[in-house]
């Protein structure tokens, strides 16, 4: 009973308590965009990064954290994760961009607590990449203990909608259900279709709104978002693999002005480093994943190294709830691999998938005004014996170390069973999370 | 005080003959009398009220008059309900209730799962619960014997399974039990999988772009019948037809949210488009409280409960702390599905129930559950009865018990939410369907093997201080158990059942307990003879009475 | 085209590019290295600066200071030298693209078909293994997983090229313990039902061993006897070391029932066993250490098996284990990312292991455990030369590792990841006009 009501203080009412106000004592901040600020406080104040300096003194009603001998960053950003979301194919049609993962988000995931403990504050939940044009994805805030879920999400960041490219789509539509795109040249007509209709839909909408046609057009949501792409409303994070592939769509957008694109996982993006960096594409790539299927076997565990230093902002994701609890291991191998620098090697998981997500003004950094998302470490974080001690969101302490009930669920099902025991899966054979939920899928489809 | 005494007894006998078997007594039988006078009960006219003392007069359907000692029509039939509980119908605020579930076949084929017609994605909000109710199906007299006397009867369906009919849960047939239509257009977080929307995010958009396109066609179809001639006929869509209604406010949108997620969408979706959203079947919605209460969302919350924990017998406190803490949280858990009616409550959120997901004869339990974590019996009374009435625009005629509306009744042997009350009757709409306990096993006497003895009608006679009763026992044997009924000269048709029917060589004793405010116990012990019996019956503090009878004839088996 | 043409014209694809590019990597250099000035990381003497000599394929000295006039120098001042890491648990060489199943080849069909041999099927010249080997793995167990008895592993150096050329000598059976988990979120099959699966497998399991000792009897006699007996039941032949306790057998089992159930049978059949797996270790530790049962665990970057449990219990499963006074070895249980043990083995150091436990947890705890602890898993006068020399601690993610010596061949730090690297760094031709 007494754990109970400890999770309860932490995860309920620690934001009341201290109103989000939090005082960081003496860490050495890693600041990202300031450099590295040893035996210096971070106050937090209303949620928000309000100075950083030696000695601040202790504003009333703040909660104090003593850092010293802690290393302290921003929270740690991924790019690319399935957390906390109820459903995430919507295998049904080869575009689908009108669905919204933002609306079956589940706040109970008790994954979004794990990748807490890990440090991560912000992390993208993503549609998966069975469709050419996927659905809209939600940049969630790891508020872990609330249950809205609207509470989840991040206020006022952009939106963004999941492209998938390669073997996925292809599978899904073209081997599953007979129809195209089957083949990489499929692939582009199903795009160029889909924004050609945007474009259409967008005139005709336009049109009668200016009074040139009488008859309203019929609504569609789908092409509805595709207008919003191509007036760059919403930003794209492509799940990609292969080179050409990558370059294909690239000329789509560059024929549509679509400028902001995020290639995914883009495993052989460093074969196109320089064409990448021209357009201004980004990359959110994994570590070291590969081989798990054949559009992955000829990748490099130094991808995110090659394009770093070909000028590409790269990012390094998780796409896994495993992988995302250290995406700051998961960084340090780009030292590894390549030899990037502490700096260049912490900026993949903070700011730079901050400017993926279109959300650079507010986290990604230790700077004054943007949000008291803070994580502290045992070790440095590149460190293989870094330990995340604390994780603050907004001001308020969503893990610690310190605090760390044995049982975290939020919400127990009447019929839980002590005894339920999960035997793993390898990754390989699962596929990337992306086609999360696809076998089951097709056993049903087939069936029909 | 004899005289007293001796109508108290009468009234034993009497409270005493509803205690007892069978389903129902109205059966084929068409009754004498279609007027009823149902005398001398407590009336709960309407949540927190009772009176007693009152007669009810029910004619044509109707509740025609109610009062203390009303006179009696020649014609009516009179029901002695003495110290009996009278309450509304219940009124179911959704479900399902009569229809039928479409059997286990082969999905047809969808030869276009990206397109699919509307029908085949679940799309079917021109469906009318009217077009396949029947009175017949097995869910119908379910409801009625737990009390429910209307019921809003959502079609089966999937993301829009069609528009709900409000049903009177009488056994005419189907759709002259059609008590109010078009209720609602209702909405289902319920993908198909394979076909578009295969997920719950794809059902929601599909629906945010119907809602869209019945407001385009709405607009478009009023455009066109005032300017014909410079307008082009918009085409019809039965689909987004009924789906416009729901979007000018003119009809409200049921949406089924269980989970405090799904609850969540429907909110979201409500306040995107602005229809006039109702809460249905839900089961986890203590977490949004607030919420609806802000945005004062009618609710039906879900007559579901999960199981409540195994209590250890014993209590004792050694248990409770052997319990993991893991046991511990999921009963906390339980604990909050099995209050959240009372939370609702606490929160000043009115509610009505849903039948949906629950079985009919779960619905006496899990409320009594919802009360004992806290929920008050009239708000419980109000959840079945004032406030689907409202709800459901029929409060005028239902709902409550007072003259001039339906005369939809459940009446009680104790109060309803008394552990132990039993349903009696139920009057639907004016019909009499009469309820009795189903005998209980160990209740009945065992014969040890040898032969039936005893069994066939007899003659009682009751001597009260100098004031005999008199009447007739049926004892039978059956299923190796013995049963005995037995009923008073002046009112053969209210039979009366025994408990604890135990014979022990010559010596037939059984049981029965009847309210009179307390529980009373009647004793039965009879000295047994071939031809004739005499004993004694032990009325509690009242001390006992001899009785005394003879063998009439053979029996009649139940 | 359809669907099973594609497929099998993507496969052809495969194998014929794998045969074309086959290893890119330079050829492997013989010879005798003079490792000289390093940190020593013995593992079973301590830490200390000194030399140590390669020839003929092994370690042949090692001390403060060894002189060797014909020796190739390798400066190792201010570099740490240790002996290569051994992956107690991988398909590396069975597993070559995880989607492609035609290229999988550890799980055979089957219950009972622990005669399948995975030394015969590992392929010398998967793409995998230079990319394993330049993070200081230097030896594999490489096993099966199908089925029951799945087959036997075998303990492969992740050079050469051929099975004999690769062979530590150490060839295992492993067999898949009747599970009563869930085998995933879709699992939904009900307690009961999962209770009865488990038992009837085990049930199933005891007369298939019965049949084993009834086998084991007859060819006793027959041994003894000095008869021939006419047979052809390789399954049975198999497993006979097991029933005669001169190997043990490995055991996948993990959750905490079914750890004890399998040891409780262990017991009964009275064999030798190491549990490989034991992700709820950390709740049975003190029986499995009661039992005297070594223990593969990992990977230990993954998640708890329980909803309910902590975050961190797969980091700290291992060094509860140790600390309990079980002897436990790290595996990555990966194939083509078993280049990631050194970061399990680091991430259970820093989650309570510590930094010396882990390491033998990857060198002699696994060499004990497959009976190879004579040639294997530490620096010592006479072992095999797997030897690694880095700029620093092997676990640290930022490591570099700088030599590399397997069977005493200097291996050539390249794999087709540094080579696609070499090539698209600075890529020539860069932005086309």
């Amino acid at each position: 009973m007494v754990r109970i009501l400890l999770i309860i203080a932490t995860f309920c009412t620690t934001g009341f308590l201290y109103s989000q106000n939090i005082l960081i004592k003496n860490g050495t901040v890693l600041t990202i965009t300031d450099g590295i600020k040893e035996n210096t406080d971070v106050l937090i104040l209303n949620g928000k990064i309000a100075q950083i300096a030696k000695n601040i003194i202790n504003p009333k009603n703040t909660r104090v954290i003593d850092a010293s001998g802690l290393f302290v960053m921003p929270g740690i950003i991924d790019a690319h994760s399935h957390i906390a979301l109820d459903a995430i194919n919507e295998f049904a049609s080869p575009v689908t961009a009108e669905v919204q993962v933002g609306d079956v988000l589940n706040p109970f995931d008790i994954a979004i607590y794990r990748a807490l403990a890990g440090g991560v504050t912000i992390s993208h939940a993503m549609h998966g990449s069975a469709n050419a044009i996927g659905g809209q994805c939600q940049t969630i805030k790891h508020r872990y203990g609330v249950v809205d879920p609207e509470k989840l999400k991040m206020e006022g960041a952009p939106r963004t909608i999941k492209f998938a490219l390669g073997e996925n789509p292809i599978r899904v539509h073209g081997e599953g259900k007979n129809i195209i795109p089957n083949t990489r040249m499929g692939m582009e007509q199903t795009f160029r279709d889909a924004f050609a209709e945007g474009k259409l839909y967008m005139q005709r909408w336009d049109d009668f709104r200016k009074g040139l046609i009488k008859e309203s057009p019929e609504y569609n949501l789908r092409l509805e978002t595709m207008a919003d792409i191509i007036k760059g409303d919403i930003l794209i994070h492509c799940h990609s693999y292969r080179a050409d592939e990558i370059l294909m769509l690239m000329r789509v957008l560059k024929d549509y002005g679509v400028k902001k694109i995020c290639f995914q996982h883009v495993n052989e993006g460093f074969k196109v480093a320089p064409e990448l960096a021209a357009y201004g594409a980004t990359a959110s790539v994994f570590s070291d994943w590969w081989a798990y299927k054949f559009e992955v076997y000829y990748s490099t565990a130094y991808n995110a190294s090659i394009l770093t230093k070909n000028g590409v902002t790269t990012s390094i994701n998780s796409d896994d709830p495993e992988l995302i609890r250290h995406l700051y291991h998961e960084a340090a191998k780009t030292q590894r691999y390549g030899g990037l620098s502490d700096d260049e090697a912490l900026r993949l998981i903070t700011i730079n998938p901050a400017q993926q997500l279109g959300i650079d003004h507010r986290v990604g950094s230790i700077a004054i005004g943007k949000d008291g998302d803070v994580v502290l470490f045992k070790n440095h974080p590149l460190s293989i014996y870094a330990i995340p001690q604390m994780t603050i969101v907004d001001g308020v302490v969503r893990f610690s170390i310190q605090e760390d009930p044995d049982d975290v669920r939020l919400e127990i099902s009447p019929t839980a069973n002590e005894s339920s025991f999960y035997e793993e899966m390898h990754h390989s054979e699962e596929e990337d999370s992306c086609l999360q939920g696809f076998s089951e899928w097709m056993m049903e489809h087939k069936s029909k | 005080m004899a005289f007293k005494f001796q109508s108290y007894i009468g009234l034993l006998f009497l409270t005493w003959s509803t205690i007892c078997v069978q389903a129902q007594v109205s059966g084929d039988l068409k009754p004498a009398s279609d007027i009823y006078i149902l005398k001398n009960c407590f009336v709960v006219p309407q949540p927190g009220k009772i009176l007693s003392g009152q007669d009810i007069l029910i004619k044509n359907g109707k509740i025609a008059d109610i009062g203390s000692q009303l006179k009696k029509p020649f014609d009516a039939l009179e029901i002695r309900l003495d110290s009996m509980y009278v309450y509304a119908g219940f009124i179911d605020a959704y479900s399902n209730t009569g229809i039928a579930r479409p059997e286990e076949k082969e999905r047809p084929k969808v030869t276009n799962t990206v397109y699919p017609q509307n029908e085949e994605a679940g799309i079917t909000p021109q469906v009318r619960a009217k077009d396949s109710y029947k009175s017949t199906d097995k869910s119908v007299p379910e409801m009625r014997t737990a009390g429910f006397t209307l019921s809003n009867v959502i079609p089966r369906g999937l993301m829009l399974p069609g528009s709900s009919d409000v049903f009177i849960l009488g056994d005419k047939p189907g759709d002259r039990m059609l008590f109010k239509a078009d209720i609602g257009q209702n909405f289902q977080f319920a993908p198909i999988r394979g076909i578009y929307p295969g997920t719950v995010m794809g059902v929601m958009a599909k629906f945010r772009e119907l809602y869209k396109n019945a407001e385009i066609y709405g607009k478009k179809e009023s455009l066109y019948q005032a300017l014909p001639s410079q307008y082009n006929r918009p085409e019809y869509s039965r689909e987004l037809e009924a789906i416009y209604e729901v979007t000018t406010r003119k009809t409200p949108l049921f949406i089924k949210a269980n989970h405090t997620k799904e609850i969540h969408r429907a909110m979201k979706l409500r306040s995107e488009l602005g229809f006039n959203l109702i809460l249905a079947d839900v089961q986890q919605g203590w977490y949004n409280i607030d919420e609806i209460k802000k945005h004062n969302i009618p609710v039906l919350l879900s007559l579901e409960l999960p199981a409540a924990p195994k209590e250890d017998v014993k209590k004792d406190s050694t248990k409770v702390a052997d319990k993991s803490d893991f046991e511990l949280k999921k009963e906390q858990s339980i604990q909050e599905y099995l209050s959240q009616a009372s939370a609702f409550e606490k929160a000043g959120i009115p509610f009505g129930f849903s039948c949906l997901s629950v079985k009919a004869t779960d619905i006496k339990k899990n409320i009594q559950t919802m009360i004992t974590h806290g929920l008050s019996e009239s708000a419980a009374l109000a959840a079945l009865t004032t406030y689907p009435a409202q709800l459901l625009g029929i409060s005028k005629e239902a709902g409550t018990v007072e003259k001039g509306k339906l005369a939809n009744l459940v009446i009680t042997d104790k109060p309803y939410f008394d552990e132990k009350s039993k349903i009696r009757y139920v009057f639907v709409e004016g019909s009499k369907y009469e309820y009795a306990d189903r005998p209980q096993a160990k209740n009945s006497g065992k014969s040890n093997g040898e032969d039936p003895k005893y069994v066939g009608i007899w003659s009682y006679i009751i001597d009260i201080q100098g004031m005999s009763q008199e009447g007739k026992v049926n004892i039978t044997f059956a299923d190796d158990q013995y049963k005995i009924s037995m009923f008073d000269n002046t009112r053969p048709y209210d039979e009366i059942f025994a408990d604890n029917v135990s014979l022990d060589g010559k010596t037939l004793t059984f049981t029965s307990s009847v309210d009179m405010g307390q529980p009373v116990t009647l004793q039965f012990e009879l000295n047994m003879d071939d031809k004739n019996y005499s004993g004694t019956i032990s009325v509690g503090a009242f001390g006992s009475f001899p009785v005394k009878g003879t063998w009439l004839s053979k029996p009649n088996n139940f | 085209m359809n669907v099973s043409n594609k497929y099998i014209f993507i496969l052809l694809w495969i194998f014929s590019t794998s045969y074309t590019f086959g290893q890119q990597v330079k050829k492997a250099e013989n010879g005798t290295f003079l490792l000289k000035n390093g940190m020593l990381h013995t593992v079973m003497h301590g830490t200390f600066t000194g030399d140590l000599l390669i020839q003929d394929g092994i370690i042949a000295d090692m001390g403060k200071t060894v002189v060797a006039p014909n020796a190739t120098v390798i400066d190792c001042s201010g570099k740490h030298v240790y002996p290569g890491l051994i992956d107690a648990g991988s398909r590396l060489g069975l597993a070559e693209i995880g989607s492609i199943s035609l290229s999988n080849d550890y799980a055979e069909l089957g219950a009972f078909v622990p005669h399948m041999r995975a030394l015969s099927a590992i392929n010398p010249n998967s793409v995998s293994i230079p990319v394993t080997r330049l993070n200081g793995v230097t030896t594999v167990f490489s096993k099966p997983e199908g089925g029951t008895f799945s087959g036997t592993g075998a303990v492969i150096d992740l050079f050469g090229y051929t099975p004999e050329q690769m062979s530590c000598g150490s060839e295992r059976v492993v067999m898949q313990f009747p599970s009563t988990g869930l085998r995933g979120r879709w699992d939904r099959r009900k307690d009961t039902d999962i209770k009865s699966d488990a038992e009837n497998a085990l049930k199933k399991i005891n007369e298939v061993w019965a049949e084993i000792i009834n086998y084991h009897r007859i060819d006793s006699t027959a041994t003894a006897q000095k008869t021939t007996w006419n047979r052809n039941n390789p399954a049975m032949d198999a497993m006979l070391p097991i029933v005669r306790k001169e190997q043990p057998l490995f055991i996948e089992v993990n959750s905490k029932a079914d750890i004890e159930t399998a040891l409780e049978w262990i017991k009964s059949k009275n064999i030798k066993a190491v549990l490989m797996g034991v992700a709820d270790g950390w709740r049975v530790a003190d029986k499995i250490a009661a039992a005297k049962i070594p223990v593969i665990t990992g990977p230990v970057l993954s998640l708890p098996r329980r909803d309910n449990d902590r975050y961190d219990a797969a980091y700290t499963n291992a060094g509860q284990m140790a600390k309990a006074g079980v002897k436990v070895a790290i595996r990555t249980n990966n194939a083509e990312n078993t280049r990631n043990l050194p970061f399990d083995a680091g991430f259970a150091a820093a989650y309570g292991m510590g930094v010396e436990e882990a390491l033998k947890a990857v060198t002699i705890n696994t060499a004990e455990i497959f009976g190879i602890d004579n040639m294997y898993g530490s620096l010592d006068k006479g072992k095999v030369a797997n030897v690694f020399v880095t700029d620093g601690d092997p676990f640290e993610t930022k490591t570099q590792i700088e030599k590399l010596f397997i069977k005493g061949w200097d291996i050539p730090l390249e794999s087709r990841q540094t080579l696609l690297k070499d090539e698209f760094l600075q890529r020539t031709p860069g932005l086309s006009k």
